[in-house]
């Protein structure tokens, strides 16, 4: 290649990204920015760094901080661990060839909730579990133990068929060469299941780990949905996501605090960046795609 | 094609030219839009089919839109569209907080010499003036707190309408053993805990505290929320514990409504808004007020004012948006609204005949009462974490778990002395 050719590539390649790159830079890091410069004032006033400083260090705040920072990771764990395995179960039944029929009917079955809107699905989990009108009777959203997982078990039945189609289609694409050579080797499903399959498709275990990372610390639509912007009971389902929006934009009597809102998000932000950026440098990148 | 395009061009700059053109000519021919700010959403049908067609139909060129918001998001909207200058031309004004803070900030127009603002007592304007008294809303509906009880079942198990506390406990335990109804129904949802402290702890509480008295000691800072007055004013609250529904910490405000609605509890506390869906006609629905310690002794009614409507200052259309407001304090909008809107009434001096007979109950329980706003939603209201935020939480609290009125209001003490400074420790 000489170097004509290479500075037209480039200049298509410019030309070919700069669509997503525009869009990229005004709709993403132009907010962002910008939400950080915010923090850094009150009022009209530069301030530097007081409104972190008062996150972190009044009673109140900072209590609340820390407490929708453990929900967030209670949210995470509870819908990694089941999630996960759940959709792998699921994606593992529709290509292991013993669903004789309908596989595709089952497939678009399981996906169906993730494409209803939220405040629907709050709305039917609530009325089923309400003691009043529904099925169970014990207060599941009402009682602080159980209020947070029970709204964790609604996102993850909505959410489940995103991980179960991204990890259908890596089962689908294991060349079946290899999974005959497993069997002629005289290797049992169940071993073939975890010692070959698994392994095969192990970078998109740990993609999807991270996208749950990403949205649940992201996560408000089905708190607020259900709870409001004070979610309750005593602030036991109130995430970073909540806190955010009743600092920014406020919530009954409370008037918003832009500036303090914007430290929030500035906060969720680096609380997000650091946990993908370790997860990144421990995790994914050992996860090697196995070469066949 | 060209001659399309021409023509395109030509329609697009006729219709930049005609608004302003408008505005240029005298205001009496132009057609006027105004728009309402309001956090009614309820209320849209009545206000779009019943209200704004009589005010349309006297005032040919003006076209008033009703824009509502949801309750619980209005207040942050309402001042962030202040702020950036694309709040309605008139909005609904919320009693002290809110409005206190949009007066503070220049964003309403005061009202000094409003052509019927004289129609009102200066009692009723108090939550929407400024420290000198000048009045920025026009005062348009007061509500109350109550108690509606079934009466077929009342009748059914021979009961009677309680007066005092010991009565109003016997009454709830007699329907508790039929073990056929739900004695009291209530909100028991952290996201409507609000009723709580409207319903609840402000509903009971003024007898104890004696009224707005009461509140101001607080916000001077004399008394402490755990002092004995106040203590007894959340344990009276706390003693409807064994009568609420089951599983109540799930219970929302609908779940509430509908439990009375459906004949399933035979009292409700709610408030007077809600006459239209508590007491529908043909229904058989009795009003009763908050019990006393002793027989004999005068009841306090909570008197809340509701809302009221101001001018945005930042609103093109001033002398229209002026003239709306002095409708709004005219007999004629008073009677209109106190009939499509029962359970809201009106503030004005004028006399107003209700037709719905319930909330005809609702207004005779002023009668030979001791008139009272709620407390601590003014001053302690300005800080955070506020009065209303912190009050509402604990009070879901108390109800929800085994917490008890003394801890309740040692928590809220505490809360204020964190930041109120009357309350601070000295």
């Amino acid at each position: 290649m000489n170097s004509k050719t290479l500075v037209r590539r480039r200049r298509q390649l410019l030309l070919f990204t700069s669509p997503a790159l525009a869009f990229f830079l005004l709709f993403a890091v132009f907010p962002l920015i910008s939400t950080i410069y915010i923090s850094f004032y009150k009022e009209d006033k530069f301030v530097g760094l007081d409104n972190f400083v008062f996150l972190f260090t009044n009673d109140e705040a900072s209590e609340r901080l820390l407490y929708a920072f453990l929900h967030n990771c209670q949210f995470f764990l509870i819908a990694a661990s089941i999630q996960l395995p759940t959709a792998l179960f699921m994606a593992a039944l529709l290509t292991s060839g013993r669903v004789r029929r309908m596989t595709s009917f089952y497939r678009t079955l399981l996906f169906i909730p993730t494409t209803l809107s939220v405040v629907i699905v709050g709305f039917i989990w609530r009325l089923i579990i309400s003691p009043l009108w529904g099925i169970v009777d014990y207060p599941l959203l009402g009682e602080p133990a159980t209020a947070l997982p029970t709204i964790t078990l609604m996102s993850v039945w909505q959410y489940l068929g995103i991980p179960m189609v991204f990890l259908y289609s890596a089962l689908l694409s294991i060349p079946s060469n290899v999974i005959e050579a497993a069997q002629v080797d005289g290797a049992s499903d169940l071993r073939i299941f975890f010692r070959i399959k698994i392994p095969l498709i192990a970078p998109q275990i740990g993609i999807i780990t991270i996208l749950t990372f990403i949205w649940t610390f992201n996560g408000f639509d089905i708190i607020y949905a259900l709870n409001g912007g004070m979610p309750g009971p005593d602030y036991a389902t109130d995430v970073l996501g909540t806190l955010f929006y009743r600092t920014f934009f406020g919530w009954g009597a409370d008037l918003g605090n832009q500036n303090l809102g914007a430290a929030t998000a500035t906060v969720i932000f680096f609380i997000i960046l650091l946990g993908t950026a370790a997860y990144f440098a421990t995790v994914q990148r050992r996860l090697k795609v196995s070469q066949l | 094609m060209k001659i399309k395009k021409a023509s395109l061009v030509f329609a697009m700059s006729l219709s930049l030219i005609v608004p302003t053109s408008i505005v240029a000519t005298s205001a009496q021919a132009a057609p006027v839009t105004l728009t309402i700010d309001s956090w009614r959403t309820d209320d849209s049908k009545i206000w779009k089919e019943i209200i704004i067609p009589i005010y349309e139909k006297a005032n040919p060129g003006v076209k008033v839109v009703w824009a509502p918001s949801p309750s619980n998001e209005y207040d942050s909207a309402l001042s962030l569209r202040m702020k950036s200058k694309t709040a309605a031309d008139v909005v609904m004004c919320r009693p002290y907080g809110l409005t206190k803070a949009l007066i503070k900030d220049k964003h309403l127009v005061p009202l000094t010499g409003l052509p019927g603002l004289t129609n009102f007592t200066t009692q009723s304007m108090q939550s929407w003036s400024d420290a000198k008294g000048i009045p920025y809303c026009v005062p348009s509906a007061s509500v109350g707190a109550g108690f509606y009880y079934n009466k077929n079942i009342f009748k059914e198990l021979n009961l009677t309408v309680p007066k005092t506390q010991a009565e109003f406990i016997a009454v709830l335990e007699k329907i508790k053993k039929s073990g056929k109804y739900i004695p009291l129904a209530a909100t028991g949802t952290s996201a409507d805990s609000w009723m709580l402290d409207q319903m609840g702890l402000q509903l009971v509480g003024p007898y104890y505290w004696k009224g707005d008295a009461g509140g101001v000691a607080l916000d001077n800072g004399t008394r402490k929320v755990t002092d004995p007055e106040y203590v007894a004013a959340f344990e009276a609250l706390a003693s409807w514990k064994p009568y609420l529904p089951k599983a109540f910490s799930s219970v929302s405000y609908s779940d509430a409504e509908q439990l009375f609605i459906l004949g399933r509890a035979a009292i409700a506390a709610e408030g007077s808004w809600s006459v239209k869906e508590m007491a529908p006609p043909g229904s058989n629905v009795g009003v009763f007020g908050a019990p006393v310690a002793k027989a004999g002794d005068k009841p306090y009614v909570q008197v809340l004012a509701d809302h009221g409507f101001g001018i945005n200052a930042a609103s093109p259309n001033q002398a229209a948006a002026k003239k709306l407001l002095t409708w709004f304090t005219t007999k004629e909008f008073a009677q209109v609204y106190a009939n499509n809107l029962p359970g809201f009434f009106p503030l004005s001096k004028e006399k107003i005949t209700i037709e719905n007979k319930t909330a005809q109950a609702w207004l005779n329980l002023r009668d030979g009462a001791i008139i009272n706003a709620p407390i601590g939603m003014d001053k302690m209201n300005t800080g955070t974490p506020n009065w209303f935020s912190v009050t509402t939480n604990l009070l879901n609290v108390m109800m929800t778990t085994k917490m008890t009125g003394k801890q309740a209001a040692a928590e809220l003490q505490k809360s204020l002395e964190s930041w109120y400074p009357p309350q601070k420790k000295k």
